[in-house]
C-alpha cells in the first residue's frame, strides 16, 4: 500500500515536471559550407541526412546536420514541413535509435549564430536558421519537394 | 531502506524530467544517456509481473548508456543497468558493450555484447517511454527463449536507401547467448526462475522502413545449439518471427508472431498492441496477447497444461508529463500459468492444480534522458 502511496505521489509531483511543447511554424532557409557543390535538395534527401538514413552527401563527404535547440520555433516547423513529423515524435524516434545502439541525434544548438558558426565550421555541415537571418560566407539551397 | 530507495529513485525522475535529454560531451564525441522504470502492481490470484495480492513486489532498474566516438567511423556503446525483478535484489548487469564500426552506411562491423536484433522491442527491452504499457508482452519477451536481451559475438548491420524513400536494415549476427528455458531438474545454472543455458548461435534480422514515417516491417530469427551437450548430439533450437509497427503523430500499432521450434518442445507467441494519444498528454493502450508451447518429449497431464498456456488481454491508461516521463496504470485479464504462476509453496496439491485465471492492476513511472 505504501509503494501505491508513493507511485501516486511521484505522478502528482511529475505534474510540476514540464509538459510538452507545441510546434508554432515558423520559415527557414538551409544553408551548407560554401566547398559544398549542392545546390539544390529534395526535401525527402534532406530529411534523410537529419535522420541519419544517410550518412554521406554525394560527393562522398560526411554530412554533418545540425539542429536548432528545441525551444526555437524554427525548428517545430523544420520538423513539420521537412521530417514530416512533429518534434516530439522526432524525439520518440531519437530515443529509440539511441537506446537501441544505432545513432545519436544531430548536435542540437542554442541559437542561430551557433548553428552558423558551425556549418561555417564543417564542410560537411548542413543547417537551417530563420529566413530572416543574414548569412554571410555560408551557402543557402534551395529546397525542393 | 528500499522505500528510501524507491523514494530517491523517484527524486530523481523528477529532477531529471524537467530537461529531460542526454548529455552530449567532448564537442559531440561522447553522450550520455539513461532511463529508469518503477512498477508494482496488485493480483487477484497468482504472482503475475511486478503484482501479488499484497501489492509487495516491486519491479525497478535504472539504466545508464554511454556512447563514445573516438574516431570518425568508430562507435564504443556500452550501457549498465541495476535491475531488481520481483523478489530479487538490486543487481548490476552490462546489458551491452560493443565497438562498431562504420565501412559505410550499408556495412557496419560490430563486436563484443551487442542488443540481439531479434523482435520489435528486443534492443529497447526495458526502456518504458517507449512502449505502452509498463510491462512488454510477456510471450515474447518475458521469461522464454525467444526473449533474450544480448549475445556476445560479431555482427554486421547496414542500412540501404531503396527507391521512394523506402529503406531496408539488415542484421546478420553470430556468437553465444544465453537461453532462457523451464527450470529442469540437471539446470546448471538458474536465474529468477529460469534454467540459463549458454548456446552458439547464428541469426539474421531484416527491416523494410516504409516512406510513411514511423512504419517499418520486420523478419528475423535465429539458430542456436548448446555445444554441452553430449558428443555427436546438439539440442538444436531455431526461432523466426515477423512483426510490424507504425508510430504515428497519436497512433502507435504493433503486431508481432514469433515460432520457437526444438526436439523438445515447440510455441507459438503472437500479439497486437494499439496506444492512442487522446491529447499530448492522455494516452488509452490496449493489447491481446497469446502463447501456447507444446512439449514434444515428455506428455503432459491435461491439468497441468495451463502452464503451457497463456492469453491476456490489457487495456491501460498513461500520462505522459513530456516524452521523456509517463505515468501507467493498465489492467490486465490472463488465462493460463505459462507466466502467471501461484505463489510459492510447499503445497504439492496447489501447485498441481492452480488456479488458471488471474487480474493485474499494474502501476508505473519510467523516465529517460
Amino acid at each position: 500500500m505504501r509503494t501505491l502511496v508513493l507511485l501516486l505521489l511521484c505522478g502528482f509531483a511529475g505534474l510540476f515536471a514540464g509538459p510538452a511543447r507545441g510546434a508554432p511554424s515558423g520559415a527557414y532557409k538551409v544553408v551548407v559550407h560554401p566547398d559544398n557543390p549542392v545546390n539544390e535538395l529534395s526535401r525527402a534527401r534532406l530529411s534523410q541526412l537529419f535522420f541519419k538514413k544517410s550518412t554521406q552527401w554525394d560527393s562522398g563527404v560526411t554530412a554533418m546536420p545540425v539542429d536548432l535547440n528545441d525551444s526555437s520555433p524554427v525548428r517545430a516547423a523544420f520538423c513539420d514541413e521537412v521530417l514530416k513529423r512533429s518534434l516530439p515524435a522526432v524525439r520518440a524516434f531519437w530515443q529509440q535509435r539511441i537506446f537501441s545502439g544505432r545513432d545519436v541525434p544531430p548536435p542540437e544548438l542554442p541559437s542561430d549564430a551557433d548553428v552558423l558558426a558551425y556549418v561555417r565550421a564543417n564542410p560537411g555541415a548542413v543547417g537551417y536558421v530563420p529566413a530572416s537571418t543574414p548569412t554571410p560566407g555560408l551557402k543557402v539551397i534551395t529546397l525542393l519537394d | 531502506m528500499f522505500h528510501l530507495r524507491r523514494l530517491l529513485l523517484c527524486l530523481g525522475v523528477l529532477l531529471v524530467s524537467g530537461t529531460a535529454s542526454g548529455m552530449s560531451l567532448a564537442d559531440g564525441k561522447f553522450f550520455i544517456h539513461g532511463y529508469s522504470h518503477l512498477s508494482t502492481g496488485k493480483t487477484w490470484e497468482n504472482v503475475y509481473l511486478a503484482g501479488n495480492e499484497d501489492v509487495g513486489l516491486q519491479d525497478l532498474g535504472t539504466t545508464l548508456l554511454v556512447r563514445a566516438l573516438p574516431a570518425e567511423r568508430l562507435v564504443i556503446n556500452t550501457q549498465f543497468s541495476f535491475e531488481k525483478a520481483p523478489g530479487q535484489s538490486l543487481e548490476p548487469e552490462v546489458d551491452y558493450a560493443f565497438a562498431e564500426y562504420s565501412f559505410s552506411d550499408a556495412f557496419r562491423l560490430r563486436a563484443g555484447r551487442n542488443q540481439l536484433p531479434l523482435a520489435l522491442y528486443s534492443e529497447i527491452y526495458d526502456v518504458g517511454t517507449l512502449r505502452p504499457f509498463n510491462a512488454l508482452p510477456q510471450g515474447t519477451y518475458g521469461p522464454t527463449t525467444i526473449g533474450v536481451e544480448n549475445y556476445d559475438g560479431l555482427g554486421l548491420t547496414g542500412r540501404i536507401n531503396l527507391p521512394g524513400e523506402w529503406m531496408v536494415e539488415y542484421d546478420a549476427y553470430g556468437g553465444f547467448l544465453d537461453l532462457k528455458q523451464p527450470l529442469v531438474q540437471d539446470c546448471d545454472e538458474a536465474e529468477g526462475g529460469v534454467c540459463i543455458i549458454e548456446s552458439q548461435l547464428l541469426g539474421g534480422r531484416l527491416a523494410l522502413w516504409a516512406p510513411l514515417e514511423g512504419l517499418r516491417f520486420t523478419a528475423s530469427g535465429f539458430v542456436s545449439r548448446d555445444p554441452a551437450k553430449a558428443e555427436g548430439s546438439h539440442d538444436v533450437l531455431g526461432v523466426v518471427g515477423a512483426g510490424a509497427e507504425y508510430l504515428g503523430e497519436s497512433l502507435w500499432l504493433r503486431a508481432e508472431f514469433f515460432n520457437l521450434f526444438s526436439e523438445q518442445s515447440k510455441a507459438r507467441t503472437g500479439y497486437v498492441e494499439a496506444a492512442y494519444f487522446l491529447t499530448p498528454h492522455w494516452q488509452l493502450a490496449g493489447r491481446v496477447e497469446g502463447s501456447r508451447t507444446w512439449a514434444s518429449a515428455t506428455a503432459v497431464p491435461p491439468e497441468l497444461l495451463t502452464y503451457l498456456r497463456h492469453r491476456e488481454a490489457a487495456v491501460g491508461v498513461n500520462y505522459w508529463f513530456n516524452p521523456h516521463l509517463v505515468f501507467k496504470v493498465s489492467f490486465h485479464n490472463v488465462i493460463g500459468n505459462r507466466f502467471a504462476m501461484p505463489e510459492a509453496t510447499d503445497d504439492l496439491a496447489a501447485l498441481l492444480h492452480p488456479e488458471p485465471h488471474t487480474r493485474l492492476l499494474s502501476l508505473g513511472t519510467q523516465f529517460s534522458f
